[in-house]
């Protein structure tokens, strides 16, 4: 056979037994906190049909799905790139919808790219979904299980990054500005592109005081306080602005309680992910790492009018932290069998 | 110590190293050894905590978008080129100053489907979608001007900065597509740990500019 019969397409890898052995330990790990705090694991299929697990309102999430055609209906049929979708699904076929329910997943999703950062294309996700009304308690609950799970895999420093898409959203309802305007001015404040947002903002003819916050808009992010000194601002748009900065900040002052060794800091402008939430979210990333490890929010009427907040961690890119972890079962390929390692050799 | 653990910036060679070493050096920077009689391709600075690394303009969203460099300084033409979203893009420093342009031998008119040839090509898709025009684009890595000429091409799509090129090879502006300058760009991940650091050197850049 030729030899590149054997590589692997881009995107795609074997774990070998040093690292599936221990992320097998990480995901018994996982799963046992997931079930801790009351979440139900479910194993929804990696198949089903793609109307099901795509939401109108995510381009990215369409475009990361792999699509092929069921032989027998003709129907399109798509590979799994993110959970989320699914829980909602199962919550609205399985559940009694008048009150909360929990469930949590450790399971491989199929993307069609990896990012810019050549991350996998089949990254294993651990994630939760708290599902259905909930209050800033359910919340708060949300992101600490997210952290309690992100502190199985490293004992390095975890930033949080706690945002509101509202804010962004409400800010952009106070203005007359067309679509495709409110996108321009969307796609810069992602970029936190303070430069080419003001050039824009300096040819559109709206009032001076919208322009002034729009255009510090990418620098609304940070410590606490860079975002309060912005909040006066943003309130005189739209007083509810001011229930959700204070229901960030009330977040973590809860978050905090849990994991007071976990640094928070505040970011107006990040209005990311597979565009689906549209209230508060947040991130996390490990001290010295590059990436991003997880994210999350809350979001809205995904699937039959769903609502919930939730969060998701790439285990598979966590694996970089297992040399890095004394666990007593690592194991070690010796005179062909694999053994546990032994320490006092 | 690591260098991880310095603040890094990524500055692409040529006329963008050039002009921001003139700012930097305004804003009390300067690199430990002249770095005209070096072949260096990373340099520590009166900063203890600031190295600077010289690397090719295509290369400087790779290096700061995967966390190799905390900030870089590269043309808007190879951001657009690059189109990731795993950097910010805080400032326009107003340096390194030229255009992306469409040109061609005088009185093109061509027949059939139109053959552009550049070495931009997201920048040159966009411009012709706007346009609602079918084109072929024809990647190339250097001299454009030879495209016309040599009937490789109808059109080209590239930087222009005194336009001399462009007419000493008997081609002429049709249209400018947009203006270009350098940018400072950030690493997302070392904007949310090394946020002090980080902004501290996007508002020493912008007091200067």
């Amino acid at each position: 056979m030729p030899i590149t019969k054997w590589i692997l397409p881009e995107g795609i890898e074997d774990i070998l037994p040093e690292q599936a052995y221990w992320l097998e330990i990480k995901r018994r790990e996982v799963i046992d906190t997931f079930v801790k705090f009351g979440y139900g694991i479910v194993i929804p299929p990696l198949i089903e049909y793609s109307d099901s697990l795509l939401t109108d309102s995510s381009e990215d999430l369409d475009l990361q799905t792999f699509k092929l055609i069921d032989q027998d209906t003709g129907k399109q049929l798509g590979l799994r790139a993110d959970i989320t979708s699914q829980i909602s699904r199962i919550y609205s076929t399985y559940s009694d919808q008048t009150e909360l329910n929990r469930y949590c997943y450790f399971d491989h999703v199929i993307r069609t790219k990896n990012n810019e950062s050549k991350k996998s294309r089949i990254p294993i996700q651990a994630g939760a979904e708290l599902i259905g009304f909930s209050n800033i308690n359910n919340d708060a609950e949300v992101v600490i299980l997210m952290l309690e799970v992100l502190k199985k895999f490293t004992a390095k420093k975890i930033f949080l990054d706690l945002g509101h898409v509202g804010i962004f959203k409400k800010l952009m309802d106070s203005t007359k500005l067309d679509n495709e305007q409110k996108l321009f001015i969307k796609n810069m404040i992602r970029k936190k592109s303070s430069s080419e947002l003001k050039n824009y903002l300096d040819n559109l003819k709206i009032d001076e005081s919208l322009k002034k916050c729009i255009g510090d808009f990418p620098k609304m992010h940070g410590p606490i306080n860079n975002i309060l000194k912005y909040s006066d601002q943003l309130i005189s748009f739209d007083k509810t602005i001011k229930k959700d900065i204070d229901y960030i900040i009330k977040l973590s002052n809860l978050i905090c309680k849990f994991h007071k060794d976990v640094e928070i800091k505040y970011d107006f402008c990040e209005l990311k992910g597979f565009d689906y939430e549209n209230n508060v979210i947040f991130s996390a990333y490990i001290e010295n790492d590059s990436e991003e490890v997880a994210i999350g929010g809350r979001y809205d009427g995904i699937q039959d009018d769903v609502s919930g907040i939730g969060f998701s961690i790439d285990v598979r890119y966590l694996l970089k932290y297992q040399s890095a972890s004394h666990h007593s079962n690592n194991l070690v390929f010796k005179s062909g069998k694999w053994v546990f390692e032994d320490k006092n050799e | 110590m690591n260098i991880r653990d310095n603040i890094v910036i990524a500055i692409s060679k040529g006329r963008i190293l050039k002009e921001t070493m003139e700012i930097l050096k305004s804003m009390g920077i300067e690199t430990i050894e002249n770095m005209n009689d070096s072949r260096k391709l990373i340099y520590a600075t009166n900063n203890n905590k600031l190295k600077l690394v010289i690397v090719r303009a295509s290369d400087v969203p790779t290096y700061v978008g995967n966390g190799a460099a905390d900030l870089g300084v590269v043309g808007k033409d190879t951001l657009i080129e690059y189109s990731a979203n795993n950097i910010y893009v805080p400032l326009d420093l107003n340096i390194s100053k030229c255009r992306m342009v469409l040109a061609s031998l005088p009185n093109c008119n061509p027949e059939g489907r139109i053959k552009v040839a550049t070495k931009y090509v997201k920048c040159a898709t966009d411009y012709f979608i706007k346009k609602k025009k079918q084109v072929d684009i024809i990647k190339l890595y250097g001299s454009m001007e030879l495209a016309p000429v040599l009937g490789l091409a109808d059109y080209i799509v590239d930087l222009v900065d005194s336009g001399m090129t462009l007419k000493a090879n008997g081609l002429e502006e049709i249209d400018s597509i947009f203006d270009v300058s350098a940018q400072l760009i950030t690493n997302k991940a070392s904007m949310k740990i090394k946020t002090e650091s980080v902004e501290n050197i996007i508002s020493a850049f912008e007091k200067i500019i």
